[in-house]
């Protein structure tokens, strides 16, 4: 389950959280599920809390340089 | 003219209401009659005519080349001062007559986009919340690159930004603009283009009144945002544009998330996770208990007992029906012992019968004879051999 968390952004991560505390704010589900959707969410939200810890963002200039695009990077 | 009576404060708003509705965005052409400027950062100005005056309201800095006696056109929107019930014209654009022309272009301009639908809020694109890639075109010399990049870098870290120099002013101005937009967003990966200068005159700012350039942005799949000069300033890209920034820095904190908020709101999400989770193990134990009380342990006994006895007579039972099976064959062993016992082949000898074998197998027929056949006649003591001299039938 983790493998396939980890491939998403922060957006899609942060999304798929607030469904399932839509979903686990719902008394009639059943415990196993209840369960899974708890260790998901925890996961999800780790790893949301991981992207804005670890990612830094860069900063590059756009140039064309014989006919093609290039990105400098100016950090 | 119905019959409610207002009070002044209800009819000086109500009528403000009514004016900023009628009277909004409009043109207005005047002489400077009177000119003051306040430390508070607002200049006072009266517009007149040979008829007529008007009281005027605007930021310090629309009036800093301004002098009294000259005429001006402005831009802006009829208000109330509702304390003293005067209205007044809040300017948000002044143009002096001297540069008649190009204000004569820019509002021709507009009012040919305008018809044609290219300012419609319906044409808009939605700014992505949390983008990955933000492009700028931008002047790459100056404060304001440097303040978007700033304000991006501290609120949102993991932003990506590329960066696009062009010419924001001057000779060949437009067409550098355009130039450089097209490179820009033919890069595939931006979220959204945020383009960006610095304040300025009107002259300064014309480049982004150029129509080449608006139908660019209108054209442009990628979100656009727009953050031209100073909050007074309109230039016909902000109409255009998808999102307009009054400033370079408000676009740069309106396109980006606050990593601070972020982290905080992951904070919270977990804690409704663990407060989700725990209250809903609470109503479970909660259930659980409420079963136990229907359960009494008084009830539970006596069902017990009961079930109990249920064995106990089915055990019984049981026993019955294996007690009878078992006299019934021990009756039916005693029998064929009996059987057997009076069907004693010696006994029956004993009594004088013999039996007769050919070829060791007992002859129970004649018929299985020959005459002249020997058979052995087994008594009950002794065995002889004889010939068969005669059959016959009983």
């Amino acid at each position: 389950m983790m493998t396939s968390i980890k491939k998403l952004s922060f957006e899609e991560a942060i999304s798929e959280l607030d469904i399932i505390i839509e979903k686990i704010n719902n008394d009639n589900i059943p415990i196993d599920d209840m369960e899974s959707l708890f260790e998901k969410a925890l996961m999800l939200n780790h790893h949301c809390k991981s992207i804005l810890e670890k990612t830094k963002g860069k900063i590059s200039k756009l140039v064309k340089e014989n006919d093609e695009l290039k990105l400098l990077d100016i950090d | 003219m119905s019959n409610t009576i207002y009070t002044v404060t209800q009819i000086n708003n109500y009528s403000s209401q009514i004016l900023k509705k009628k009277l909004s965005n409009i043109w207005v052409k005047g002489e400077i009659s009177s000119l003051k400027i306040y430390p508070s950062g607002f200049a006072y100005i009266t517009l007149r005519d040979s008829n007529s005056e008007l009281s005027c309201i605007c930021s310090s800095k629309l009036v800093n080349n301004v002098k009294e006696g000259v005429s001006v056109t402005v831009n802006g929107d009829i208000s109330i001062y509702a304390i003293k019930g005067n209205y007044q014209l809040r300017v948000t654009s002044l143009f002096l007559d001297g540069k008649g022309k190009l204000w004569q272009e820019y509002i021709e301009l507009k009012e040919k986009l305008d018809k044609e639908g290219i300012f419609l809020p319906t044409h808009k694109k939605e700014i992505p919340a949390m983008p990955k890639t933000i492009g700028i075109l931008s002047s790459l010399e100056g404060a304001v690159i440097h303040d978007i990049c700033n304000i991006l870098k501290r609120r949102f870290p993991i932003v990506n930004i590329v960066l696009k120099d062009t010419k924001v002013n001057g000779l060949n101005s437009v067409e550098d603009l355009c130039y450089n937009f097209d490179q820009l967003k033919s890069f595939e990966k931006l979220d959204v283009i945020i383009i960006a200068r610095g304040g300025g005159s009107f002259e300064d700012l014309s480049c982004f009144n150029s129509e080449k350039l608006v139908r660019k942005i209108f054209n442009c799949n990628i979100p656009v945002i727009s953050a031209i000069g100073h909050e007074t300033d309109f230039t016909l890209c902000d109409f255009v544009s998808d999102l307009r920034a009054s400033t370079p820095s408000e676009a740069a904190e309106l396109v980006t998330a606050d990593i601070i908020d972020l982290k905080q709101s992951l904070v919270e999400k977990n804690d409704k996770i663990s407060f989700l989770f725990t209250n809903y193990i609470d109503k479970k134990i909660l259930l659980l208990n409420n079963y136990s009380k229907i359960i009494k342990p008084a009830n539970f006994n006596h069902i017990l007992i009961r079930k109990c006895d249920e064995v106990d007579y089915k055990i019984k039972e049981l026993i019955n029906i294996l007690k009878s099976k078992f006299y019934n064959l021990s009756f039916k062993l005693q029998s064929v012992d009996a059987i057997i016992k009076n069907n004693n082949i010696k006994k029956i000898k004993d009594m004088g019968f013999s039996i007769i074998r050919k070829n060791n197998q007992i002859v129970k027929d004649y018929n299985d004879l020959d005459l002249n056949d020997i058979i052995q006649i087994d008594m009950a003591v002794g065995n002889v051999n004889v010939k068969v001299k005669d059959l016959y039938d009983d």
